[in-house]
């Protein structure tokens, strides 16, 4: 690092290198330089310190781009779903439509987690457990009774839960990858620093 | 007033990258370079620190590849980008639909009271 450098300059691109930090070494360490190398040659030619890093701003939020773009390609690239559903998780807060990504996609994993316990509960106690209609309305679950009420499905409760479940994940992983790719266009038209 | 800077951020979003792609289809330049070259001969007058990401960007896509060069005259390591092929696939698409986009638009904006 530039050790002959101005002191703040210095601590710049400290903070800067560390919050480069989850990018792998090699990358990070190109990214460094040449950031070191273009802030040399402006000093170099006359420009002021203050002037030289405003150009760049606070490196902590300079070097989120970098690492931001990082994992929007690491998600576009593998189309994980850990990887996809943690981007749409780190951007919610700074992004409306990822926001809505994620509650849409709270509303697939409830669907899912539903669908789950009730196949898993009608194959352990299929007497009382099902879709009942009674004179009280609709109920989804355990009754203690059933001969109070109708069970609209029956056995059919566990390969229904199951074709829910599997509609929930389908869904689920569109609203991911579309909300990924949505990101991906929103962020690279959008360059964070211009003037 | 046509020589003068665009200032409209919201404008000037999005045409860095086809700016950049085409300044870099004649030769390699360096990031202080392509960044006066934007400024004195595109009109687009970005801060400093964007033109590093957005090619970083460009060189995961493979649309630019780069080298590490000794500057002979400084002695100073300036890293050189030069387009690719799949940049000059990326150029050529981008281009046609900015020509397309800006054709309607110029029509649009030059109608006559209609």
């Amino acid at each position: 690092m530039m050790q002959d450098a101005d002191p703040s300059v210095q601590a710049w691109l400290r903070q800067f290198k560390w919050a480069l930090g989850s990018i792998p070494a090699p990358e990070s360490d190109e990214i460094l330089a040449e950031v070191e190398s273009h802030l040399r040659e402006t000093l170099a030619g006359g420009r002021v310190v203050e002037a030289a890093l405003g150009q760049f701003g606070a490196p902590e939020a300079y070097a989120r781009q970098f690492v931001d773009e990082m994992r929007l390609s690491r998600a576009l690239g593998s189309q994980r779903e850990s990887e996809m559903l943690g981007l749409v998780a780190q951007r919610a807060h700074r992004s409306l439509f990822a926001a809505a990504a994620g509650l849409a996609l709270a509303v697939c994993a409830a669907l899912f987690a539903i669908a789950l316990g009730m196949a898993v509960l009608k194959l352990l106690d299929p007497v009382h457990v099902g879709v009942w209609r009674s004179t009280g309305g609709l109920l989804l679950g355990k009754i203690d009774d059933p001969a109070a009420a109708t069970d609209l499905l029956g056995m059919w409760l566990a390969p229904v839960a199951v074709v829910v479940m599997c509609l929930a994940w389908f869904g689920g992983r569109v609203v991911l990858l579309q909300s990924v790719r949505a990101i991906a266009r929103h962020e690279r038209r959008s360059p964070r620093n211009l003037p | 007033m046509g020589d003068k800077p665009f200032e409209n951020s919201q404008i000037l979003k999005g045409l860095c990258e086809l700016a950049l792609l085409s300044l870099l289809q004649g030769r390699a330049h360096y990031g202080i370079e392509i960044l006066q070259r934007l400024r004195a001969d595109a009109g687009i007058d970005i801060a400093d620190g964007t033109i590093y990401p957005l090619l970083h960007r460009l060189a995961k896509a493979d649309f630019v590849r780069s080298e590490w060069v000794i500057d002979e005259a400084g002695g100073r390591p300036r890293k050189y980008y030069e387009l690719t092929p799949v940049g000059r696939a990326e150029l050529a698409l981008q281009v046609e639909q900015w020509q397309r986009l800006s054709g309607a638009l110029n029509r649009f904006l030059s109608r006559t009271g209609k």
